[in-house]
């Protein structure tokens, strides 16, 4: 692997390796909870967590796990996070855990951490596997959130931006018009549009999947091609 | 990949320990996070506070359990028993519904509100959105207490008749159980 710059490792994370739209890893949880953009944060934010701890502790640990045993090492310390994002949530954002459900004990058997943890973390160093985890996360972020705000528009007719903010001393998830300095910012954002249900059950991710996915794709072949062409190939 | 040769007792040996440290981590974490679940317990009080703040039964002041009874509670106004109150769980579509029912004394319903619910995002959820669906359940006796469809007097929630469904025959429920305990 050719050596990248820390911001080259987190730009590759968000799109060439785009674990959603480009590597299709995930999709259990990207199904089950990009039903509103408030739920996609709230998972985008949990997966963050694990990712970044798994990718940074199977990096500082690479030369010690025995590579018989590597995967049984991986998952604990991907649970050890799990466990602890989950009791956390439970404890301080109560109703982002009733939100989230199983779905963020399920983070442990979510193929992309693990799936980073032996392709990337377990052979790089502690830097590059940050930038890595960041940019990951933040592709994962990105495509959950952007899902969340497709299928809660054309779902319910409406999108309800939040934010994690703290208020009157309690830290909860707040509509982005009560944090200061966004004010001005309508909530929820009405669209007039018939709310079309479908998009917010499975099958409406699944056709949201499908159509960003396409035009992700078209917008790559598109710039290839340009590419191919200034090299002077004839098309 | 730095490649070492183990041996089973080194292996053994490292993984034991990577358990031993997830565990102590784990075990702070649950310390802090259990001290903050039981703030926020005693913050939401026992069943009665909750009954009395959600105002099922609306002329109550105070809510106390039936003597022998694990979920139906006496809804008092000042000495006067006017109803009862209670909090369950009931099966929903796709998980469990809790809802709070007031009735008054002759089982007639004063209030239901859905207190947690996981159904499907945008139509079973309405439940719990929209206000006039549980609104309805006010001064509704057992007998009514059925979706018109099957001749109640409960309207559905058009696009999420299951879940109405299943918040009406909950209520039915809770209902009866308050009457097993009451008698």
């Amino acid at each position: 692997m050719a050596k990248k710059s820390f911001v080259g490792e987190i730009i590759r994370g968000i799109i060439k390796d785009n674990p959603v739209f480009v590597l299709v890893l995930g999709l259990c949880p990207v199904l089950a909870v990009s039903t509103s953009f408030a739920n996609a944060l709230g998972m985008a934010m949990a997966f963050t967590f694990v990712m970044l701890g798994s990718n940074i502790f199977v990096s500082l640990l690479r030369k010690q796990i025995p590579p018989g045993v590597r995967i049984p090492i991986f998952i604990l310390i991907i649970c050890t996070f799990v466990t602890m994002i989950d009791m956390m949530l439970e404890a301080f954002l109560p109703p982002m855990y009733e939100a989230l459900g199983i779905f963020v004990p399920l983070i442990v058997v979510n193929c992309i951490v693990i799936g980073r943890a032996e392709a990337f973390a377990n052979r790089n160093p502690v830097l590059p596997s940050i930038a890595d985890g960041i940019g990951i996360s933040i592709g994962f972020a990105a495509a959950l959130m952007l899902l969340g705000s497709i299928r809660e528009i054309l779902g319910t007719g409406a999108l309800k931006l939040m934010m994690l903010w703290s208020k009157d001393g309690e830290l909860g998830f707040y509509p982005l018009s009560d944090i200061p300095g966004f004010s001005f910012v309508p909530n929820p954002i009405e669209f007039s549009i018939e709310p079309a249900t479908v998009m917010v059950t499975p099958p409406g991710a699944f056709l949201t999947i499908a159509a960003l996915m396409l035009l992700f794709k078209i917008m790559g072949d598109r710039k290839r091609m340009k590419q191919l062409k200034k090299e002077g190939y004839e098309i | 990949m730095a490649e070492t040769k183990d041996s089973i007792v080194m292996i053994l040996f490292k993984l034991t320990l990577i358990a031993v440290v997830a565990a102590v981590v784990l075990t702070a974490t649950y310390g802090v996070t259990q001290e903050q679940l039981a703030k926020l317990a005693e913050a939401a009080g026992g069943p009665d506070k909750q009954l009395l703040e959600m105002g099922v039964v609306p002329d109550a002041t105070k809510f106390k359990l039936v003597g022998g009874g694990e979920i139906c509670y006496e809804a008092y106004a000042g000495s006067d028993l006017i109803g009862y109150g209670a909090m369950a769980e009931v099966q929903g579509m796709q998980d469990i519904i809790t809802l709070a029912v007031g009735v008054n004394t002759d089982f007639v319903v004063t209030g239901v509100v859905v207190v947690s619910q996981k159904e499907t995002p945008g139509i079973g959820d309405k439940i719990q959105k929209d206000e006039g669906f549980v609104a309805q359940f006010a001064g509704v006796g057992l007998d009514g207490l059925k979706l018109s469809d099957d001749g109640g007097e409960i309207d559905g929630i058009s696009g999420a008749t299951i879940s109405s469904g299943y918040v009406t025959a909950g209520v039915v429920e809770i209902i009866g159980k308050m009457q097993q305990e009451v008698s």
